[in-house]
């Protein structure tokens, strides 16, 4: 029974070194928007969005809409199953096809076409047409491709928050030019942009957990500037399994009336429930400011 | 002994769950509000600008004042406005200030508060009129140990005293970032003081040069490359060299100069690949950079130019 | 009888869309507000306006048709005016090449906007 109890402790520490990094994040988050360079576009601060799966026009207009001046959304699409929606891009964005070259920093495969705009206004938008499968392989193409020093991928279904491009460009402002390789999402140290030389140095990206830039090149921030339907739902079920697997001890102290250890496994309980509820409601931007 | 370890983890447990619930019982309070709040603040907006325009005496009537944070939100509704525009006498943001005692509740807040917190109220002081009282009460702030905090009263110094821009800038502790020399040219273009690029580009000191640097980059000014070639000489300060040499890329000037010749071909070669994708996208020719890179790098470099037809950009 | 001016101010940012509509009203113009691109649809779906104040660059970006959508070829109304901060030169390049009249920046004078909304109007 002492390993339980063990894990519960352990439970209720992660929880709350979470939620006071979420805090801390979010405190950060304010800061990063009273802060106005990204608004000017004065920061240098280059980043290029790498879209690996198809979207919806709109999805794309609502990436190019974004008020930094310095960005660069790389599209890829499969053109054989994707024909009409390329068709459609190229024309509302007067696309033309131009040569690809490989950078040789990547291994890459699959690339039919590379298409850029003749308006200078949607120039910061590229598409590839690619076979190539697989997410590593797609993102490693979309960096090749990349014009920009820092890398944001976006994962099947994943969208970016209102505001995380100025904060994001912002954060790494602060630091001395080029000083970041990674900024990662805690607390499973996922990095969520990447600098371009360094995936390049290291032959392409290292999507392993915990595979992170040694600490003074890499910012780890608690809340995601992306947004994921998946997410959420995997997050549900998880919810409810560690409900189940909580109720079980309770329910068998209960009938044998020994309430200190009920007490104390509730209140464990309720903890981690509020560092949780508090979490998700940072994360869902819900700031009330 | 396991009885005092339930009751230490009950207590612990007790403790700890305070804090995030009362975090997220306000959040939703304030969610609550906020449709009402917005309301108060767009009718708030509507009376401080028709003042403004219309130039009346007095202080106009502003329906946030019976909300709860009244304070916070007249302070956040003033910096915005100031931000926005110029050309108005700020004499009345700063009677409002003095009525509504904004300036008691920010240095109240600057007090109680540290790190980031102290860092945004300090913001908050320097985004609004400057007040002597708020600049003088500020001052110690300069030498906090966080650096946000530092870098929050350097602006509220600025704010309230522009003449001793260069002063406070070549005093300042730290090296500062591109973000923190944005957020002082923001701060400029506020119309505080008109600056000359040319006595901060001679400077021995980094952060004026920094600043000159910035101030070129946003007003596409010409005449200093002269001055740029310069920095990209001095080997002593390679930060800067490198961002000397992106400003010179950012306004698009001419890289043929034998300084900037000997600068790139001595970057390590991810660094010169990085700077090659950066001039293709800023639309330099390969007979404009030919002379930076060796043979191969160049075949690399036209392919570059090549893929981005920017010669078909046309409007 | 004439009628009377119609003017649309696009723009997310709920201080700085109340700041234009205060500096641009008693002029005798109707003032709308679109605040996304669903409210903008709508407005103009129905509506024809003589001055668009468009307060972000995204619309010149996102490829919506923004601008031909308020002023089909070969239309020379209404008048639109960009208002945003500090942008870089190639950007206001392409927000004059797809038709808007007007790039101001912020922090803007009021007096100086609302000058050229008369004069706009009065053409």
């Amino acid at each position: 029974m002492w390993v339980a109890w063990l894990v519960v402790v352990a439970v209720v520490v992660v929880a709350v070194v979470w939620w006071f990094g979420a805090e801390q994040t979010a405190l950060r988050n304010r800061w990063l928007d009273e802060l106005h360079g990204a608004q000017s576009g004065s920061l240098g601060v280059g980043l290029s969005l790498l879209v690996v799966d198809a979207r919806s026009e709109e999805e794309y207009a609502e990436l190019l809409g974004r008020e930094y001046g310095l960005l660069e959304v790389v599209a890829l699409l499969d053109g054989a199953r994707h024909a009409e929606l390329l068709g459609c891009l190229v024309e509302r964005y007067h696309l033309i096809q131009v040569e690809y070259h490989p950078s040789g920093e990547f291994a890459v495969w699959g690339v039919v076409g590379l298409y850029r705009s003749r308006k200078r206004r949607f120039r910061r938008f590229v598409v590839v047409d690619c076979r190539a499968s697989g997410f590593q392989q797609r993102l490693q193409v979309a960096a090749d491709v990349a014009s920009l020093e820092y890398l944001l991928p976006l994962g099947l279904g994943e969208g970016l928050r209102p505001g995380a491009v100025a904060r994001i460009v912002t954060e790494l402002s602060l630091h001395p030019l080029l000083a970041i390789d990674q900024i990662c999402l805690a607390p499973r140290m996922r990095p969520v942009v990447w600098r371009r030389v360094a995936v390049a140095t290291r032959g392409g990206f290292d999507l392993r957990p915990w595979s992170v830039a040694p600490r003074p090149r890499r910012v780890v921030v608690w809340l995601s500037p992306l947004r994921s339907r998946r997410g959420s739902r995997r997050a549900f079920w998880l919810d409810l399994l560690l409900l189940v697997v909580w109720l079980l001890p309770m329910t068998v102290w209960g009938v044998q009336g020994r309430w200190l250890p009920l007490l104390a496994w509730l209140l464990a309980g309720v903890t981690v429930a509020c560092c949780r509820l508090r979490i998700r409601q940072l994360d869902g931007g819900e700031q009330g400011e | 002994m396991m009885n005092w370890f339930y009751l230490s983890l009950s207590v612990l447990c007790a403790a700890l769950t305070l804090p995030p619930f009362v975090g997220w019982v306000a959040t939703r309070l304030r969610g609550r509000r906020r449709v009402r709040d917005e309301v108060m603040l767009r009718r708030s907006t509507q009376g401080v600008v028709l003042h403004l325009l219309t130039d009346r005496e007095g202080l106009p009537r502003l329906p946030l004042e019976r909300l709860v944070g009244r304070q916070r939100m007249l302070a956040l509704l003033l910096a915005r406005l100031g931000a926005a525009t110029y050309g108005f006498d700020p004499d009345l943001f700063r009677r409002l200030m003095l009525h509504y005692r904004l300036d008691r509740y920010l240095l109240r807040g600057v007090r109680r508060s540290w790190g980031l917190r102290r860092a945004l109220y300090l913001k908050r002081i320097a985004d609004l009129p400057p007040l002597e009282s708020l600049r003088r009460a500020t001052r110690p702030y300069l030498y906090d140990s966080s650096r946000e905090v530092r870098f929050a009263a350097l602006l509220v110094q600025i704010s309230a005293a522009p003449h001793e821009l260069l002063r406070l800038v070549a005093s300042y502790p730290q090296r500062l970032t591109a973000g923190e020399v944005a957020e002082l040219l923001h701060l400029l273009r506020r119309g505080l003081l008109p600056i000359a690029y040319r006595p901060l580009l001679s400077s021995p000191n980094p952060n004026l040069q920094r600043v000159g640097l910035a101030l070129v980059a946003q007003f596409d000014i010409e005449e200093a490359d002269e001055r740029l070639l310069a920095m990209l000489s001095s080997p002593s300060d390679r930060p800067l060299s490198v961002a000397a040499l992106r400003t010179l890329t950012a306004l698009h000037r001419p890289l043929r100069a034998r300084a900037v010749v000997l600068f790139v071909r001595a970057l390590p070669p991810v660094l010169r690949r990085s700077l090659m994708r950066r001039l293709a996208h800023e639309g330099y020719t390969l007979r404009q950079v030919q002379s930076l890179f060796d043979a191969e790098q160049g075949v690399s470099y036209a392919r570059m130019v090549e893929s981005y037809k920017r010669s078909l950009v046309c409007g | 009888m004439k009628t009377a001016s119609r003017i649309l101010i696009f723009g997310s940012d709920l201080v700085l869309t109340e700041l234009v509509v205060v500096a641009l009203s008693g002029l005798g113009a109707e003032l709308r507000v679109a605040a996304n691109w669903p409210d903008f649809e709508r407005l103009t779906a129905r509506t024809v306006f003589d001055v668009v104040v468009v307060l972000e660059v995204a619309p010149v970006r996102s490829g919506r048709n923004f601008f031909r959508r308020i002023r089909p070829r070969p239309l020379r109304r209404p008048e639109i005016y960009v208002v945003a901060w500090h942008q870089a030169a190639d950007t206001v390049l392409a927000m004059l090449e797809c038709g808007v009249d007007q790039y101001l920046s912020f922090p803007l004078n009021l007096s100086r906007l609302r000058g050229k909304v008369i004069a706009a109007l009065s053409r």
